[in-house]
C-alpha cells in the first residue's frame, strides 16, 4: 500500500509545498476512509452470505496485526531514512484502518467477558499509544526543525546551560548613569530578586508535567508579567537585560516541553510495542479458542 | 503508574534512544512471555477456566447450560480438552448437539431442512421463472454472489450456528434473519416485497383439493336446485358456513366444516345406499364362487361338496385373503384365466388347479370359523407392517362368527369333516405351488397333447394337494393324526348351534360302523344319488353388479372321488351322515333350528340381528336382508356375505381402502378390492368425494380428510387468515369478502383433474391470490414486508422432544 505524503513534484510545481502536503494528507485520509468502507462492505456481504462475519473481520484484524509486526521489524532493520519514513507512514495508515476492522469485530460494542475485555483493552491501549506515537513523531520532527535537542540528555544539558546563563545575567551589575549623577535606582536588586524569587525555580525544575503536556504557558506567563512590571521602571540598559532574560525564559519553556515530549516518547516506546507483543499472544490464543469452539459457520 | 514512571525515568537517564529501543524489545518479549504464563495459569488453575474463554453470555433460553460440552461436541470436560475442537471431529457435531434438545428433522442440514429432491425441484422451478421474468438483480446481491457464493455454505451443510449465533447476550434474538441472508441463496433476487417480489406462482394452490368439491357447480346448479325442491334445507349462505379458522392450528389455518355439518343433509343417503336404485347396497365380502361342478365331477376332480347353484364371483376381498399365502397366490394366478363356471375346455392341470383352489377357499372358510375372521387376514401387511388388532377389527367390521357359521352350514355343511380329512400341507413347500402355477399357465397358453393330458388326468386321481417335497413318514403320520383330532364328535345336546354335550358312546359306535358303511363320497360318486344340477339362476354379480333375486337353494352335491379305501376314521359320523342326507333331500336340519343371528331362510337377515332373524324365521318369509341392514352392517344374500356401509367414515371401507391403496399398483388382488371400492358406482361412494392420489413411489392413497394444518408442514409460505379477515373490511381493499382474494372460476375444469392420479396436476375452482392485493398493505411505511413474515426458514416446525423420564419402579428408589 502506498501512503501519499505529498503530491509528486511535477504536480506541485503550481502549488506551494504546504498545499502539496495538505493535498497528500487529504488523499491519504480519503484512501483510508475508502479502505475502511470497503472493509465494512466486504464484512457485510460476508455476513449476508450465510457466514459469520466475525470470522472475516477477525482475520482482517489478525492479518493487519501481523502486517504491523512486519513493518515494526522492517523499521528496526534499518533501511534508508526515506524508506523508513515511508514504512512508518504505512504503519500508521494500517493502524488507522485496523481500527475499523476492530470496531466491526467487536460489533461497535463493549466486551462482555474477561478474556474479551483483556483483548479489547490491549487493542485499545495499543491503538491509543499508536495515535500518541504519531503525534509525538510529528512533535519530534518540529523540534528538530526548531533546533531543539531530541534526547532527554541533550535537553537536560541545554537546560543547565540556560540556567547558568540566566544566573549570570541576573548577577551582572548595570553601569551607573554618568550624565545626570542622580542616585542609582536599585535595578540590579530588582533583577536579582526576580531571579531569586521566580527564575531560579523556573530554570531549576521543569514544572508540572501535566500542565506541560497540555502546553500550559501559565508559569511562563507569570514570569513574563513579573518582567513586564520591572520593565516600566527600568532604564534602557536594564530593559536590554530583561529582554535577554525574557528570551531565556521562552527558550526554557520550549526545552521543558521538549523534555516532556522526549520522556513521553520513551514511555510510548515502553507501552506500544510491549503491549502489542502481549496482544499478539492473546490474539493467537483467541484464534485457537474461537476455532476450538467453532460450530462451523465461518 | 508509579512503576511505569520509574521505568521511564530509568530509560530517560540512559538517555540514548537506541538504548531505549533495545530495552523496549526486551520488555516486549517479557510481556509476551508473561502473557503466555498468565493464560496458562488462568486456564489451568481457575476452577471455572473454560467459562473464562466464553465469548459472551448465552441467551436466556440457553442460560441454564453450564458445560461447554452441552453444545460444543468436541470440547470435553477437562481444562484443556476443548483444544480437541481444533482437530475437528464429527461433521456438524455442534449442530447435532442442538438436535439433542430440538427436533429438527432428518434433513436438518439441507437448506430449510427440506428434502434434497424438494430443493432441487424448487430450484429448477425458480430458474425457469427467473428466465421468464425481467428483473434487475440488485447490485449488492450480485456482488455478494460473486464474492461469497452462498452455495458453498449450503453444499457442505448449513450449520445451526449459521443463523443462530449464540454468546451475544441474554436478550439477543437468536432467530433473527435478514432479508439479505435469505436472498443470498435464492435464484430470484430482489430488494423488497413491495417493489420487486415476483408475481405469486399460483399461490396458495400447490395441489388439488383432497376432498372433491366443485364450488362452481354447487353454487350455480346444486344449491339452487335444492333450494327450489326443498326450501327447508339449509343452503350455505356464506363461506363461513363451511370454512372456519382451524381449531387445530389456531388462527392461521382455514379449515373445512365436517361432513356432518356441511354435506350430510344432501349426501348421507348416497353413502348408506338408500338412494341406490339398482344393484346391491352392500359389498360382497365372502362368497362361494360358482363352479362348473358337473365338469369337475365328470373329470373326477376332487373338490368335495360344493353348491351347484352358485353363480357368484369370487369377491375381491377373498382374493386378498387368499393371496396372503404363496399357495393362495399361486392358485389365484393359476385359475385367473379360467371361466370357473365353464370348465369344459380346461385341461388336466387347470382342473387340478381348480380343485386345489376350491380346497383353498374351503380352508379359508374353515380357518375363519375355527380361528376367527381375523385369521383370514393373517400375514397381510399395511404401511406400518403387520396389521394391528384395531386394523383387523376394522377390516372385518366385527364379522360375527354366527354369520359365517350359518353360511357354512348352508353352503358347505360338511366343511369341518372334509377339512379334517385333508392332509395339512405347509405353505413352505413353495416349489410345488410355483411349479403348479407355471404348469397351469403354460397349459393355458398351449393346448396340451393327448399324452400329457392323459398323464395329467392320472395325476388327478392321486392326492390333489401336493405333499411337501421330502416330507418324512413321521410328518405324514403327524398330519394324519392331526386330521383325526379334527374329526368332530357326535353331538348329544346342541344349543344355538353350539354343541354342549358330545355323545362319546355313539361316536365310538359310529366309528366302529364306519368301516362297514359306504362313505358319502362313494355314495355320491356312483352317479345315481347325485342330484341333477338345477336350472342356472340369474347371473349374480357380487361386488359391482346387480345381484339376482334369491334363488331356490338346491341340495349340495358332493363330487368327491371314491374314498372307500380311506381310513375308517375319515368317515363321517352318524350325525354328519344324517345332516348330509337331510341336505340332499332339501331338508337341512339347520332350517329347523337356525342359529341365532342367522336367518333360516335362504334370503338371510343381517348377522347379529337375532330378533330380526327370529322374526323372519317365524314368519317363514324371505325377509329383505338388505333393507334390514339399512343402517349398515353384515347380511347374507344367496352365496355371499355382504357388508353395507354404515354411513360416513365407515371403518370397514376406510380400512380396506387404506390396506389396498398402497399395494394396488403391484398386487392384483389388492387392486381388485381397491377398484371395487373406488368405482364410480361402488357402494359407499367413497371416491365420489375422497380423491385418490398416485405417488411415484408410495402407490395410491385415498385422501380421507381435507387439508389440515399439519399438511402445511414442508411448505415455504405461510399465511394467517384471521388477522387479515379482521382488517380486510376496513382496509378499503375489497368489499367482496373472501372473494376479494379468491375469485371463483366458473369455467375451471376442476373435476377433470381428478380423473388422473397426480395431485399436482389440477385446476382450481378459484383464481390464485395476486401479490398486488398483499402490496396494498405490505409496503414500506405500512405493514411488515420482510421475508420471514410469509416464509419460514424451517419448513418443518422445530419442536422440543419430551423429556425421557423413566417411570418410578415400585419398590425402587
Amino acid at each position: 500500500m502506498f501512503v501519499i505524503s505529498r503530491l509528486p513534484k511535477r504536480r506541485t510545481s503550481l502549488l506551494s509545498a504546504g498545499a502539496a502536503v495538505m493535498a497528500g494528507r487529504t488523499l491519504t485520509l480519503l484512501a483510508g476512509v475508502c479502505l475502511c468502507a470497503a472493509i465494512f462492505v466486504l464484512i457485510k456481504l460476508y455476513g449476508r452470505a450465510l457466514r459469520d462475519a466475525r470470522y472475516l473481520d477477525g482475520w482482517i484484524l489478525a492479518g493487519g496485526m501481523v502486517g504491523q509486526l512486519a513493518l515494526h521489524a522492517a523499521i528496526k532493520t534499518g533501511f534508508s531514512r526515506k524508506l523508513l519514513a515511508r514504512i512508518r507512514r504505512l504503519h500508521i495508515f494500517t493502524g488507522y484502518v485496523l481500527i475499523a476492522a476492530f470496531a466491526s469485530h467487536t460489533a461497535f460494542s463493549l466486551p462482555d467477558t474477561k478474556l474479551e475485555w483483556l483483548l479489547w483493552s490491549g487493542f485499545a491501549i495499543v491503538t491509543a499509544s499508536g495515535i500518541l506515537g504519531t503525534y509525538l513523531a510529528r512533535l519530534q520532527r518540529n523540534a528538530a526543525r526548531e533546533g531543539l535537542p531530541a534526547t532527554v540528555d541533550g535537553i537536560a544539558k541545554r537546560r543547565d546551560a540556560l540556567m547558568e546563563q540566566a544566573e549570570v545575567f541576573a548577577a551582572r551589575a548595570l553601569q551607573a548613569n554618568a550624565v545626570l549623577g542622580l542616585p542609582k535606582p536599585p535595578q540590579d536588586a530588582w533583577i536579582a530578586g526576580l531571579y531569586a524569587n521566580h527564575l531560579a525555580s523556573y530554570f531549576g525544575k521543569p514544572g508540572n508535567a501535566v500542565r506541560r503536556a497540555f502546553r500550559s504557558k501559565r508559569q511562563m506567563q507569570r514570569i513574563m508579567e513579573e518582567i513586564a512590571d520591572l520593565t516600566v521602571y527600568a532604564d534602557t540598559a536594564a530593559n536590554v537585560k530583561l529582554a535577554e532574560i525574557r528570551a531565556l525564559v521562552i527558550e526554557n519553556d520550549r526545552l521543558n516541553w521538549a523534555a516532556l515530549r522526549a520522556k513521553l516518547t520513551i514511555g510510548w516506546m515502553l507501552v506500544h510495542v510491549p503491549i502489542t507483543y502481549g496482544l499478539v499472544v492473546l490474539g493467537v490464543f483467541h484464534i485457537i479458542v474461537v476455532y476450538s469452539f467453532s460450530s462451523g459457520a465461518w | 503508574m508509579f512503576w511505569f514512571g520509574r521505568l521511564v525515568s530509568l530509560c530517560a537517564q540512559r538517555a540514548a534512544p537506541v538504548l531505549s529501543s533495545a530495552l523496549r524489545d526486551r520488555i516486549a518479549i517479557l510481556v509476551a512471555f508473561l502473557t503466555i504464563i498468565g493464560i496458562g495459569a488462568a486456564t489451568s488453575m481457575m476452577p471455572t477456566s473454560t467459562r473464562l474463554l466464553m465469548p459472551g453470555p448465552l441467551t436466556s433460553a440457553h442460560a441454564s447450560l453450564q458445560s461447554c460440552s452441552a453444545c460444543h461436541a468436541n470440547s470435553g470436560f477437562g481444562k484443556w480438552t476443548w483444544l480437541r475442537g481444533l482437530i475437528g471431529g464429527k461433521p456438524h457435531g455442534d449442530s447435532k448437539a442442538c438436535a439433542g434438545c430440538h427436533s429438527i428433522g432428518e434433513h436438518a442440514f439441507n437448506a430449510h431442512g427440506a428434502r434434497l429432491d424438494v430443493l432441487k425441484r424448487s430450484t429448477r422451478h425458480a430458474e425457469k421463472r427467473a428466465a421468464t421474468i425481467a428483473m434487475a438483480i440488485p447490485k449488492s446481491a450480485m456482488l455478494q454472489s460473486m464474492a461469497f457464493p452462498a452455495s458453498q455454505m449450503s453444499a457442505r451443510g448449513i450449520e445451526c450456528a449459521t443463523c443462530h449465533q449464540e454468546h451475544q447476550g441474554a436478550q439477543f434474538e437468536l432467530t433473527a434473519m435478514s432479508d439479505e441472508q435469505c436472498r443470498s441463496c435464492h435464484t430470484i433476487k430482489f430488494d423488497s416485497f413491495d417493489r420487486d417480489h415476483p408475481a405469486f406462482d399460483g399461490y396458495p394452490f400447490t395441489r388439488r383439493t383432497r376432498i372433491i368439491y366443485d364450488h362452481a357447480s354447487h353454487f350455480s346448479k346444486h344449491f339452487p336446485e335444492v333450494a327450489k325442491k326443498s326450501p327447508t334445507k339449509n343452503i350455505p349462505q356464506t363461506c363461513a358456513n363451511c370454512h372456519v379458522t382451524g381449531a387445530d392450528a389456531g388462527k392461521s389455518f382455514m379449515g373445512v366444516a365436517t361432513f356432518e355439518q356441511a354435506c350430510a343433509a344432501c349426501h348421507a343417503n348416497q353413502i348408506n345406499g338408500n338412494e341406490r336404485a339398482i344393484g346391491p347396497k352392500g359389498i360382497a365380502f365372502l362368497t362361494v364362487p360358482g363352479l362348473d361342478v358337473q365338469t369337475l365331477k365328470s373329470r373326477n376332480a376332487n373338490i368335495g361338496e360344493w353348491p351347484e347353484d352358485s353363480e357368484a364371483a369370487l369377491s375381491p376381498f377373498m382374493k386378498v385373503m387368499l393371496s396372503r399365502t404363496k399357495r393362495g397366490r399361486a392358485l389365484l394366478t393359476a385359475v385367473a384365466g379360467l371361466n370357473l363356471q365353464d370348465l369344459s375346455r380346461a385341461n388336466a392341470a387347470q382342473m387340478t388347479a381348480v380343485s386345489n383352489f376350491v380346497w383353498e377357499i374351503k380352508s379359508l372358510f374353515n380357518d375363519m370359523l375355527s380361528n376367527g375372521a381375523g385369521s383370514a387376514l393373517r400375514g397381510l401387511k399395511d404401511a406400518n407392517g403387520v396389521l394391528s388388532a384395531d386394523a383387523v377389527a376394522d377390516l372385518t367390521a366385527h364379522l360375527p362368527h354366527d354369520a359365517i357359521l350359518a353360511a357354512q352350514r348352508e353352503w358347505l355343511p360338511s366343511l369341518a369333516l372334509e377339512m379334517s380329512r385333508r392332509k395339512v400341507t405347509s405353505d413352505d413347500a413353495d416349489g410345488v405351488w410355483e411349479e403348479m402355477r407355471e404348469a397351469a399357465n403354460i397349459e393355458t397358453r398351449a393346448e396340451p397333447s393327448a399324452q400329457s393330458r392323459a398323464e395329467a388326468e392320472e395325476k388327478t386321481d392321486e392326492e390333489t394337494v401336493p405333499e411337501p417335497a421330502g416330507a418324512s413318514a413321521a410328518e405324514k403320520k403327524r398330519a394324519q393324526s392331526t386330521s383325526v383330532k379334527r374329526d368332530p364328535r357326535p353331538c348329544q345336546v346342541r344349543l344355538f348351534g353350539q354343541c354342549l354335550l358330545h355323545n362319546e358312546q355313539n361316536h365310538k359306535v359310529d366309528a366302529a360302523e364306519a368301516g362297514r358303511r359306504p362313505t358319502p363320497d362313494s355314495a355320491f360318486s356312483d352317479g345315481q344319488r347325485v342330484p341333477q344340477p338345477a336350472k342356472s339362476p340369474q347371473a349374480m354379480r357380487v361386488g359391482l353388479g346387480d345381484v339376482a333375486a334369491p334363488q331356490k337353494k338346491s341340495a349340495v352335491k358332493i363330487a368327491d372321488k371314491d374314498t372307500s379305501e380311506a381310513d375308517e376314521l375319515l368317515f363321517p359320523t352318524a350325525d354328519e351322515l344324517r345332516e348330509i342326507e337331510a341336505l340332499t333331500k332339501g331338508k337341512s336340519p339347520l332350517r329347523a333350528a337356525p342359529a341365532p343371528g342367522v336367518l333360516a331362510s335362504p334370503a338371510t337377515a343381517p348377522a347379529g340381528s337375532t330378533d330380526a332373524a327370529d322374526a323372519a324365521a317365524r314368519a317363514g318369509s324371505d325377509g329383505d336382508a338388505e333393507s334390514w341392514a339399512a343402517s349398515g352392517g353384515w347380511y347374507r344374500q344367496d352365496y355371499a356375505i355382504l357388508y353395507r356401509p354404515a354411513g360416513h367414515k365407515d371403518k370397514f371401507m376406510a380400512a380396506w381402502l387404506r390396506l389396498t391403496a398402497r399395494q394396488s399398483a403391484s398386487d392384483d388382488a389388492s387392486n381388485a378390492v381397491f377398484a371395487a371400492l373406488t368405482h364410480k358406482d361402488a357402494q359407499g361412494a367413497c371416491s365420489k368425494c375422497h380423491s385418490i392420489d398416485t405417488g411415484a413411489n408410495t402407490g395410491r392413497s385415498v385422501n380421507f380428510s381435507p387439508a389440515k394444518a399439519a399438511d402445511a408442514a414442508g411448505r415455504f409460505t405461510r399465511f394467517s387468515h384471521e388477522p387479515h379477515m379482521a382488517v380486510m373490511p376496513n382496509s378499503g381493499i375489497t368489499d367482496k369478502g373472501c372473494l376479494g382474494c379468491h375469485a371463483l372460476q366458473k369455467d375451471s375444469p376442476y373435476l377433470k383433474s381428478f380423473e388422473q392420479g397426480n395431485p399436482a396436476s389440477f385446476a382450481s375452482n378459484f383464481t390464485p391470490v395476486k401479490a398486488e392485493i398483499c402490496r396494498s398493505c405490505h409496503t414500506e411505511g405500512k405493514a411488515r414486508q420482510d421475508c420471514q413474515l410469509c416464509h419460514s426458514y424451517h419448513v418443518d416446525q422445530i419442536g422440543t422432544p419430551e423429556a425421557a423420564t423413566k417411570t418410578l419402579l415400585l419398590g425402587g428408589d
